[in-house]
């Protein structure tokens, strides 16, 4: 399901948006818990606007977004592990043994399951940005995430953390810059340079 | 038996435990203020911050939360800071500036890093993460700093374009009153949220893929937007095409002005397959030597490798380039940049994103509303 972008919540909490965007949001919008938490969130700010219930007002909108943009990734994840033919097979039960004979294969699941685990935090934490061929030298990269230079294994990044939409910049002359409005307010210009 | 099993699982536990461990961040970072800066600590905060190994390397996570109070007579309207990591990337340097701030004398003001470090696990001690002044500029453009990033250069351009837009927004509201700041706004919002995006990559002087190195070079010229009141004007330029990455980027500019140049920066337009522009960059004047009196030319050339993406593994194809001059600086400190008409004019104000008062203004309508930014701009 693709949610509209959240400058489009925004303006739809407002009624800002032109009829069919507002009609085709808003219906969007009746079916989607999480874009339905934001347009809560921003009516919260417009008097005019109550159609869902308030929510607590410390909740910070754009850390909210990028948890629930986690939640998302997370729970397609586990759609993937739930789905048909995973689920046409016998459920997988790992008792743990204090006594008896030693269960080696189950061990093994179990230690499957963890690296399962682990990879897919780490895909979540990790989401594929450029593909990239082998590079030497310095190298810098702007994405969603934020601003990366790394050198050989050696990687310094600048995160985004506010969840709001980005504009990157280049300058030619070997630096990469990300610009975004910070949870406070204030235009932030991160940036990281080749020399 | 049994318990050789469930050792091995306790163990295996604790080592994943020991994985993500947290850190000592008065230990990892360093803040720096110089003696005599107009800028005083008043609070830190490092919640949040975590160190955990992984293969052969050891990843950090530091999060720092800063109050700062100005200390100064003067309005602060921007502020640069250094950040500079031990053994993170060699030979590289990051910032963060706020070219929005408006903060009186005795006001204070937080500012938030967050930075991940990736480095081997055998390393000496000392802060992993400095952080430094850079530089302050006030309301009346003077400055205060090391200026090691030429942070006044840039927060005096961030500022010329505050002014300019917030001068537009002032005559948009005495004229058309609360409303045409709302539609102004939207209009704003709009197209932000269309202006498409690129992933790059940057290396100097190197290809960055092996994919552009087999494939083979085209000698591709700019085509030049006209700027009216534009005190430089761009003559000739070129820059190699290979895919989706150009390279040894070639301008030469003329300067039109009765004033000697001391920097040029022109704003780079990219044009994919379907005919779609996309703002790719800039090109500088190389490094800081430009001198270029009034009635002569001189040459931009970088040697810069830039490659592009429209996200995840859609490279951009590149057929064709613009460039237009986006930043001038004067001999004597003045700066120039495009005026609100000629963005208009040109079609460059859908293509490149608003000056960061715009960006700030336009995220107040969506928080807030039509009525916070009338009261912002009134004072």
């Amino acid at each position: 399901m693709k949610h509209p972008s959240e400058s489009d919540l925004a303006l739809y909490a407002a009624g800002d948006l032109s009829w069919a965007k507002q009609k085709l949001t808003g219906r969007h919008v009746s079916q989607c818990g999480a874009c339905q938490s934001v347009v809560v969130e921003y009516s919260e700010f417009r008097p005019g606007m109550q159609e869902f219930p308030k929510m607590p007002s410390h909740i910070q909108w754009s850390r909210l977004s990028a948890e629930m943009s986690a939640n998302i990734r997370l729970g397609l994840e586990a759609g993937e592990c739930v789905s048909p033919r995973f689920t046409a097979r016998p459920r997988i039960k790992i008792p743990v043994h204090f006594g008896g004979a030693p269960s080696w294969h189950r061990l093994g699941i179990a230690c499957a399951v963890l690296c399962a685990v682990a990879g897919i935090a780490f895909m979540i934490e990790h989401p594929p940005t450029l593909a990239v061929a082998p590079v030497t030298g310095t190298v810098l990269e702007a994405s969603e995430r934020g601003l990366q230079i790394s050198e050989g294994s050696q990687t310094l990044r600048l995160l985004n953390t506010s969840g709001a939409e980005v504009s990157h910049t280049v300058g030619a002359r070997g630096e990469v810059g990300a610009r975004y409005l910070d949870p406070n307010g204030y235009v932030t210009v991160s940036q990281v340079y080749g020399q | 038996m049994a318990s050789k099993s469930a050792l091995v699982l306790l163990a295996a536990a604790g080592v994943l435990a020991a994985q993500d461990a947290k850190i000592n961040p008065y230990d990892s970072f360093k803040f720096n203020l110089p003696e005599g800066s107009p800028l005083s600590m008043l609070s830190v905060n490092y919640e949040n911050s975590h160190a955990a190994p992984r293969g052969g390397a050891m990843v950090i996570d530091l999060h720092m939360s800063v109050v700062l109070r100005n200390q100064d007579s003067r309005r602060v309207r921007g502020l640069t800071m250094l950040i500079s990591a031990q053994e993170g990337a060699p030979g590289g340097r990051a910032s963060q500036s706020f070219p929005t701030l408006d903060v009186g004398p005795n006001e204070s003001f937080p500012v938030r890093i967050d930075v991940s470090l990736i480095r081997p696990l055998q390393s000496s001690g000392g802060p992993l993460v400095q952080v430094s002044l850079d530089g302050v500029l006030f309301d009346n453009l003077s400055f205060y700093g090391p200026d090691r990033l030429h942070s006044k250069r840039s927060l005096t351009f961030y500022e010329k374009e505050n002014q300019r837009d917030r001068k537009y927004l002032k005559q948009v509201l005495a004229a058309k009153g609360p409303e045409g700041i709302r539609n102004e706004m939207i209009d704003s919002i709009n197209r932000q949220s269309a202006r498409r995006g690129l992933d790059v990559q940057v290396t100097r002087g190197a290809r960055v893929t092996a994919q552009a190195a087999t494939t083979p070079d085209v000698h591709s010229q700019f085509a030049f937007l006209e700027i009216p009141d534009s005190p430089v004007q761009p003559v000739a330029g070129w820059a190699e095409i290979a895919g989706n990455e150009a390279r040894e980027a070639h301008i030469q500019v003329r300067n039109n002005s009765r004033s000697t140049v001391s920097f040029v920066e022109l704003g780079w337009l990219l044009k994919d397959k379907d005919g779609r522009e996309f703002l790719a960059g800039s090109v500088p004047a190389s490094e800081d030597h430009l001198y270029l009196p009034p009635n002569q030319k001189g040459s931009l050339v970088q040697d810069s490798a830039l490659k592009f993406a429209k996200g995840a593994a859609s490279p951009l194809e590149i057929q064709g380039m613009r460039a237009y001059v986006s930043q001038v600086e004067f001999g004597n400190g003045d700066v120039w940049v495009p005026s609100r008409e000629a963005l208009v004019q040109s079609h460059l104000l859908e293509i490149i994103p608003p000056s960061p008062e715009e960006q700030r203004l336009a995220g107040l309508y969506l928080k807030k509303g039509r009525d916070a930014v009338v009261q912002d701009l009134a004072h």
